[in-house]
Parts: C-alpha cells; sequence; structure tokens
C-alpha cells in the first residue's frame, strides 16, 4: 500500500527499535543497514532536479528570500457527501537512510540524556521543553515551515513550529559583532557573513532552557525516489549547557535549501556536534507562513495508558 | 459505497493503531496522551474552535447524566499539518450538533478525547488521523 515504507511489519519495527536502543555506549546508535552513506545521501539532495534548477542572486549573493518548506506527507480527501477525510501520511522513520549524527556527551551527561529518553512515553516525555511552548532554540528551530526575508545588511528567518508559537531570528550581516551585554535566551544571539555563496551565521547567548532535538524530530524530504518525505529523529541530542556556540550554514542550490549547523558545547560534548545536514524544498507561490501560536496544553495529559 | 470504503479504510487504520501503540517510534504525542485501543461518542453542539499549537482543540457541549450541560474538549491534529492538507479551520462548525468519536485520555482525564470523527446531522463527517504504518 506504500511501498516507500521500509518497515512493512511490526518485526521489523521492533527489531529497529531493538537495534536503537540497546546498551552500546553511545546509546546504541548503530545503524540498521540503511542504503546509502551520509555522503551519498547528500549528493542525493545535491543532485535532486530541484536542486539543478537556476539560483536566483540578489546583492551578488544567492537570494535565500522565500517560503522554504519540508512539507509532512498529510493530505485530505473530500467525498461527495462534504465528508473529509486526513490522512496523517506515512513519514516514518526510514532504514533506507542514516541515522542522524547525535552529540556524544561526557558520562555525567550521558546518564542524564539516557534518563530522559528512557521516560519517554513514544517520543513524548512532559520534560520536554516544547511542551511548555517555549522557543525551540537553535539547531531545533530548523525544521517545518520557515520564511527567509535577506536585505543587504540583515537576513530574518521567521519560524512556523507545529509544536510552538512563532518565531523569529535577526541575523545582522553588516559586520557588527555579538553585543557585549548579551542575556541568555532561547535563540541567542546570531551574527553572520557570506562565506562565498553561503550564509555562515555564529550564534551564541543560548539559555539551557531548549532541547538540542529529541521528540518527534522532524521531516526530511525525500532523497531516493519517494513520494513523501521521512521521519528524523535526533532522540540522543538533548540537553546542552548554555555555554554552547553554534555555527550555522545555509546554502541554497536551485530551489533547494540546505542547512548545516555545528554545536560546541564544552561543558557537556566530548567534541562539538556536526549536525546532520537538513534540507528545504522552496515553497510555491501560494504558500505562506501560517499563524501559530501555542497553548500548553498537552504536557499535563502525557502519561501511561491506564490498563 | 465511498462511505463504505472510507468505513473499511477507517477500520484498518484503527487496527493500525494498535500497532503502534507499542512503537517507540510513534510519531506523535498523541499516542503518550490517548489511548488508540478505546473509544466513545459524545453527541453536543460545537461550541469554539482554538486553531492552536501543539494541536488544536474542538470544544463540544453535551448534556451530562444528570441533565446539567458538559463542557468537553477534543484535541485534533497540529493546525499548520491540517491546513496545509486541506483541512481548515471552518469545517468545525459552531453552533452546529455534532457527535464526535474520540480516544479517552490516558490519564484518565474526564471530559477530554481525541477527535477521531466529527458527524454532523447531515451526516457528513470530519476525520482526523493520528498515525499509520
Amino acid at each position: 500500500m506504500r511501498p516507500h515504507l521500509p518497515l512493512r511489519s511490526f518485526g521489523a519495527l521492533a527489531a529497529l527499535v531493538a537495534s536503537l536502543i540497546g546498551s552500546a555506549p553511545a546509546f546504541g546508535q548503530t545503524a540498521p543497514a540503511s542504503s546509502v552513506t551520509d555522503e551519498q545521501l547528500q549528493k542525493l539532495y545535491a543532485n535532486l532536479p530541484i536542486a539543478k534548477l537556476a539560483t536566483p542572486r540578489a546583492g551578488g549573493h544567492p537570494e535565500l528570500s522565500g517560503v522554504w518548506i519540508n512539507p509532512f506527507p498529510a493530505s485530505s480527501e473530500k467525498s461527495e457527501n462534504g465528508t473529509i477525510s486526513f490522512d496523517i501520511g506515512g513519514a516514518r522513520p526510514s532504514a533506507k537512510y542514516p541515522l542522524p549524527t547525535m552529540p556524544v556527551y561526557k558520562p555525567e551527561y550521558a546518564a542524564k540524556v539516557k534518563a530522559i529518553v528512557d521516560s519517554q512515553i513514544g517520543a513524548s516525555t512532559p520534560l520536554d521543553p516544547q511542551y511548555d511552548c517555549k522557543p525551540m532554540g537553535v539547531p531545533r528551530a530548523s525544521m517545518n515551515a520557515i520564511q527567509i526575508v535577506q536585505t543587504p545588511k540583515l537576513v530574518v528567518i521567521l519560524y512556523e513550529s507545529n509544536f510552538i508559537g512563532q518565531t523569529f531570528r535577526l541575523i545582522y550581516t553588516d559586520g557588527r559583532p555579538h553585543p557585549k551585554d548579551l542575556d541568555s535566551s532561547f535563540l541567542g544571539d546570531s551574527v553572520g557573513h557570506w562565506d562565498g555563496d553561503t550564509l555562515v551565521v555564529d550564534v551564541t547567548g543560548l539559555n539551557d532552557e531548549t532541547w538540542l532535538g529529541g521528540g518527534q524530530g522532524h521531516t526530511e524530504p525525500p532523497a531516493l525516489g519517494e513520494k513523501f518525505g521521512h521521519q528524523v529523529v535526533e532522540r540522543f541530542a538533548i540537553l546542552h549547557s548554555g555555554q554552547d556556540h553554534v555555527i550555522e550554514r545555509y546554502s541554497r542550490h536551485g530551489n533547494l535549501l540546505t542547512y548545516e549547523a555545528t554545536v560546541d558545547d564544552p561543558v557537556m560534548f566530548t567534541a562539538p556536534w556536526i549536525v546532520t545536514p537538513r534540507h528545504w524544498f522552496l515553497g510555491g507561490a501560494d504558500d505562506r507562513l501560517l499563524e501559530s501560536t501555542c497553548e500548553s496544553r498537552d504536557k499535563g495529559h502525557i502519561a501511561p495508558r491506564a490498563q | 459505497m465511498a462511505y463504505m470504503a472510507a468505513f473499511r479504510w477507517w477500520l484498518a487504520a484503527v487496527t493500525c493503531f494498535g500497532l503502534l501503540a507499542a512503537s517507540a517510534f510513534a510519531h506523535h504525542s498523541v499516542n503518550a496522551e490517548f489511548d488508540p485501543t478505546k473509544e466513545f461518542t459524545v453527541t453536543g453542539v460545537l461550541k469554539h474552535v482554538d486553531w492552536t499549537n501543539p494541536h488544536i482543540y474542538v470544544w463540544v457541549e453535551a448534556k451530562g447524566e444528570d441533565g446539567k450541560p458538559v463542557t468537553w474538549s477534543f484535541e485534533g491534529n497540529p493546525p499548520g499539518l491540517l491546513h496545509r492538507a486541506g483541512v481548515t479551520k471552518d469545517v468545525f462548525k459552531v453552533g452546529e450538533t455534532v457527535t464526535v468519536t474520540a480516544m479517552p485520555a490516558n490519564d484518565g482525564t474526564k471530559s477530554l478525547g481525541f477527535g477521531k470523527v466529527y458527524r454532523y446531522a447531515d451526516g457528513h463527517e470530519i476525520r482526523l488521523s493520528v498515525a499509520r504504518e
């Protein structure tokens, strides 16, 4: 029925889950046999037809402005009597793809992260700050629909989360440094510069109240010819110290936007975390960001099922 | 016939819910809040729609066992997800009588459910789904 789905049976799913929750030192991140390597996957994205389209330019740089979508494969059908059937779609973690990278925590923090992951019901725990409707932080905010507004000295990124309220970031590209009187915040302070055709953003001043990833993850566009995207869950990318420093790289090729990030947390990590690249497709002419406000109603009801 | 086909699809979806319930990869938080193996129905007047993240809420006023009004809240999917799939806020018709088929809350909270099917007096329905393989 859904040939793009690799997990054809509950048994296969259980096997995959078992492979992920083993007790290996790096939390059992033993990849099931994916059909491509990380390097091959990035080449596949780079070779997609939409990545081969002309890249518009503005002010000597690629034009990043636009609505960027990494679509969740939800759809609906309407029948003659007006019945509407919503189908949330088939995005699942796909064993065809390599597992995303995870930060390697120092042992004392690794134990804390594992305890949080073990407490999840499905992919949810009330410990997850997204259930407080707090901004997602960096790099976790970089998923779902965004709109970029690029001007000569300032790039604005507007975020439409499907978990929290709408947020934005101001990325000055006029050469200014980070402010000296910086208060820590959910999305930190960002300054950017162009490295050739790539916008490089330096992020500091992040607070420790967000997660780096985890939860339900995000949808990546299909790279292997499937109809729908696949779900990427950075399950063990959770805690950070607030002393972390993030470098992001945004690059546009045709109508494909690639997001790369490196998170350096000298307090909690043994080495910088190089995030598996994420991708958006340019939205259509009618695509626009939707208002997203957030009410923290779910948190109190995340609970084991009553027997 | 279309209705029966849809009903069979629904049965299949319900079966899948059962399988997914045990999955550590249950995609959405819904399965962490609601029991996909059980359902109940409530008939009342649709009073209000909260088109909010992370999930929409639909408020329905029904008559309780003692005859007094009881306000039920029914969670749905995220608003952006619904909108981009073509399910807009106005399909939840305020002021109309609906029969809601819902999954009960895991934590036993009364007057709360995940609204799977909203059936209007003219027979048309709004069907939401959680996850399937």
